[in-house]
């Protein structure tokens, strides 16, 4: 928040000159998005926003696309909220593959083209995370992922003014 | 260490691959960064997603791939992937071949 259109023309320029291969945003909502593309030189490559099985983006994946910019996922465990780990839906959709919840919600993501970069410090974990491309979720199953959708944030509401304001003010040490 | 796992990419606007799946080190604790990056391009992550400031670990996650690319586990040969916030600190870190990726995190509505 607060100059990102000044920061986003400091990053064009950096692009123009060669010392960036791409530049891109995060947690812009489609409003905010639009806005941004239409009013500079170049589009974000990369929007990366929260996108996980109980806030899922399809509509905003979708204006996305027609713009042309990545969606890519934070948060795609939803950081364990809402018992996600023992979902009964993802795990029982695990179980028919012989993969874990995690690999089942990262399959999840990158068959619909979403990137994802999930964190962990456990090497077998990490490991683990990686093993996603040598299954296929069918769309039935899709269609039960699709309908764990609650439609809102976990995390943040960034349309709330307390929030914008105690994220825009906020000071890094 | 077994065989490194083949990751599909997608083409960006500004035509690079992009991994459709990265390493994410938002709230590993700095002092375990360096060593858990390792593990990660060891394993065959090659897109790394830092933010310089919000995430307070980025000169781990540097150290990692410089000590990487010496070993036969991340070939110099790797192209470079570059992700979704990335910044380069120099033109010499953007042209290289490390799959270094650091990114800003200025644009970002929430930290």
């Amino acid at each position: 928040m607060g100059d990102y259109y000044g920061a986003w023309r400091a990053m064009q320029r950096l692009h123009r000159d060669g010392l960036i291969r791409a530049i891109g945003v995060a947690n812009f909502y489609p409003d905010r998005l639009v806005d941004l593309i239409d009013h500079n030189d170049i589009r974000p490559a990369v929007n990366q926003i929260e996108c996980h099985p109980f806030f899922q983006r399809a509509a905003d994946h979708e204006l996305m696309r027609e713009r042309g910019v990545q969606i890519e996922s934070w948060g795609p465990f939803a950081e364990g909220r809402k018992d996600l780990f023992t979902d009964p839906t993802l795990s029982e959709i695990g179980r028919g593959h012989a993969k874990s919840v995690a690999q089942v919600v990262l399959r999840w993501l990158t068959q619909r083209e979403v990137v994802a970069i999930p964190k962990s410090v456990r090497p077998e974990r990490l490991r683990e995370n990686l093993q996603i491309f040598d299954f296929e979720l069918t769309d039935d199953e899709m269609a039960r992922i699709a309908a764990l959708d609650t439609g809102a944030s976990l995390f943040f509401d960034h349309h709330d003014p307390a929030q914008v304001s105690r994220l825009g003010t906020a000071r890094i040490q | 260490m077994t065989a490194t796992t083949s990751i599909p990419t997608v083409k960006l606007s500004t035509h690079i691959e992009m991994p459709l799946l990265g390493f994410g080190v938002f709230q590993i604790p700095p002092e375990g960064t360096e060593s858990v990056v390792s593990d990660a391009l060891a394993a065959g992550y090659r897109s790394l997603d830092t933010a310089a400031a919000a995430y307070r670990n980025e000169e781990a996650v540097g150290a990692a791939p410089s000590r990487a690319a010496a070993s036969p586990t991340t070939s110099s040969s790797s192209p470079p992937n570059y992700g979704s916030r990335t910044r380069a600190r120099s033109p010499r870190d953007a042209r290289s071949s490390s799959p270094l990726i650091v990114s800003a995190s200025i644009i970002s509505t929430s930290i």
